[in-house]
């Protein structure tokens, strides 16, 4: 498993303690509508930052029959490095985000050098050319996505951070991209050492937690490597590692908290 | 004792004739007004000049079918700046016409308040007609700028240096500001866009270009107030009359050029 040690993730972690990270953006998908969720890293952007591209989003995606370039609908969580670097993959999709997040990584919030960290500038001049573009709608907030998807403002990690609630044949799931990135994180309140405003994160984790009152099956955190090995895969790489996951069937894997 | 400066408006481009009804709202299509200015300004002490505004970019002014005179950069260097070693730029809004060279200025540190930069980059740019104004490659290269760390971020109301205080004044952009420049002659407000043309303070004629209309003319009452209704130490962003009323330091051609704003009428 990769090295990601816990003292690296959560204020007071041990030092020897591994969990890994995994990087996913994610699809969702009913009848013929699509509407994909963040578009992943840049993979040249990956090597530097110490992080292993597995697969291109476009072969990701077409693993599971659907191309980039006729996606309509893009919905950002959040402007992180790892989960906007693909833009432009997506020709003619329209994207959605926070009004509060590009406040603030446009503005005063990008003048603190530990707060920009996890913002790349090239990234964030994309997406305001694609308000120029006409091809951004602003969020403000909770509300309806779409029938069967709402989004919610969970700020904090960052300052428009959103997950999404989504009905599918199990119920309702909260995909919590990145306001929740472990589900040990949300059970013990643990908090990431990646933020805009810590207070404001713990308090989106206990929302978290509280969407999806105490059933944990009907939470997918951002970047659990629990995730890949706990669902159902429809796609595999060459060496049979895991790729498109289906996290609204049931588990076939237990969960460790 | 507070510093004073010099104030140079650098005139870089005309348009010659303009309808009412293109300038002003309820404007008549059947009066003619003589038309615009177009300057970018610098502040000058015995040992710092700090630019206001960069000035469009040729093309875009060219493109519009305005006048050009000479470039605003051309303009410091008359006044013995040298751009490239300007450490620091007062953006006022980011207008088109006001934000065109930022490259021009690689040493520069860059101030804007940040509600500026939250409409330009926000939900705001979504509306067409508000977004007209504003070009997506200056906007971004602000960007560019704050995650350079070269951008500071002005909030509301401050001091900037000894002798310069800013205001904001909002309602012709969101984070218009307007600049009190302590001057031989006393305190000069340098509106910037705050006003165009001064009719807009004399008769509370709304220009046409706004981003919201109650806040522009609160802002006209407001500047007149910090004049004290003088009106010759309230500045304008793009009046043709400046050039007639203060004293010309450079001419391009015939054309007035570089003017002497803190000079006495």
């Amino acid at each position: 498993m990769p090295e990601r040690y816990e003292a690296e993730l959560f204020i007071g972690g041990r030092p020897d303690a591994n969990w890994g990270m995994d990087y996913f953006f994610w699809m969702l998908r009913s009848g013929t509508e699509v509407i994909v969720v963040d578009t992943g890293a840049n993979a040249a952007k990956m090597p530097a930052k110490g992080r292993t591209p597995l697969i291109s989003i476009e072969d990701a995606l077409a693993g599971v029959g659907v191309k980039a370039e006729d996606v309509s609908q893009v919905f950002l969580t959040h402007a992180h490095w790892d989960h906007i670097g693909n833009l432009d993959s997506f020709p003619k999709a329209h994207f959605w985000i926070q009004q509060a997040e590009m406040a603030s990584i446009t503005g005063p919030d990008m003048t603190f050098a530990k707060i920009r960290g996890a913002y790349q500038a090239d990234e964030v001049q994309r997406l305001v050319g694609l308000v120029y573009e006409d091809r951004i709608t602003f969020l403000d907030g909770d509300g309806c996505f779409a029938d069967g998807v709402d989004y919610l403002l969970m700020p904090g990690h960052s300052a428009g951070q959103t997950a999404l609630r989504i009905s599918t044949t199990s119920g309702q799931l909260l995909l919590a991209s990145d306001a929740v990135h472990y589900y040990r994180e949300a059970a013990e309140e643990l908090c990431f050492l990646a933020f805009n405003d810590a207070k404001a994160m713990l308090s989106s984790l206990r929302r978290c937690k509280a969407e999806i009152a105490g059933d944990w099956d009907r939470m997918i955190p951002g970047h659990d490597p629990q995730v890949t090995w706990r669902y159902p895969a429809e796609t595999h790489l060459s060496n049979g590692d895991p790729v498109a996951l289906r996290v609204d069937l049931a588990p076939i894997k237990g969960l460790e908290l | 004792m507070t510093k004073t400066w010099k104030i140079y408006g650098i005139r870089y481009a005309t348009q010659n004739g303009r309808l009412a009804s293109h300038t002003f709202l309820w404007g008549s299509a059947e009066e003619e007004l003589a038309g615009l200015d177009y300057y970018s300004w610098v502040l000058v002490s015995d040992d710092r000049a700090i630019v206001v505004d960069t000035g469009g970019a040729e093309r875009k002014i060219k493109g519009l079918g305005r006048q050009w005179i000479a470039s605003p950069l051309d303009g410091l260097k008359e006044l013995g700046v040298d751009p490239s070693n300007v450490e620091d730029v007062i953006v006022s809004h980011a207008h088109w016409d006001h934000v065109g060279e930022l490259a021009a200025f690689p040493k520069a540190r860059f101030y804007m308040n940040d509600l500026e930069m939250e409409s330009i980059t926000g939900e705001d740019m979504t509306f067409a007609v508000m977004r007209e104004a504003y070009h997506a490659e200056e906007a971004q290269q602000l960007v560019g700028l704050a995650y350079e760390d070269r951008l500071t971020f002005l909030r509301g109301d401050g001091q900037f240096a000894d002798g310069i205080d800013y205001t904001l004044i909002g309602g012709h952009s969101a984070g218009q500001i307007a600049l009190t420049v302590q001057t031989d002659r006393g305190p000069v407000v340098l509106a910037t866009d705050a006003i165009h043309l001064w009719e807009e303070v004399e008769k509370e004629r709304a220009f046409l270009i706004f981003h919201d209309l109650r806040q522009m003319l609160k802002g006209y009452r407001k500047m007149n107030q910090m004049v004290a209704g003088d009106l010759t130490r309230l500045l304008p962003g793009h009046d043709p009359l400046i050039k007639d009323r203060y004293p010309i330091v450079k001419k391009h051609g015939d054309e007035p050029f570089i003017l002497d704003l803190g000079g006495v009428i």
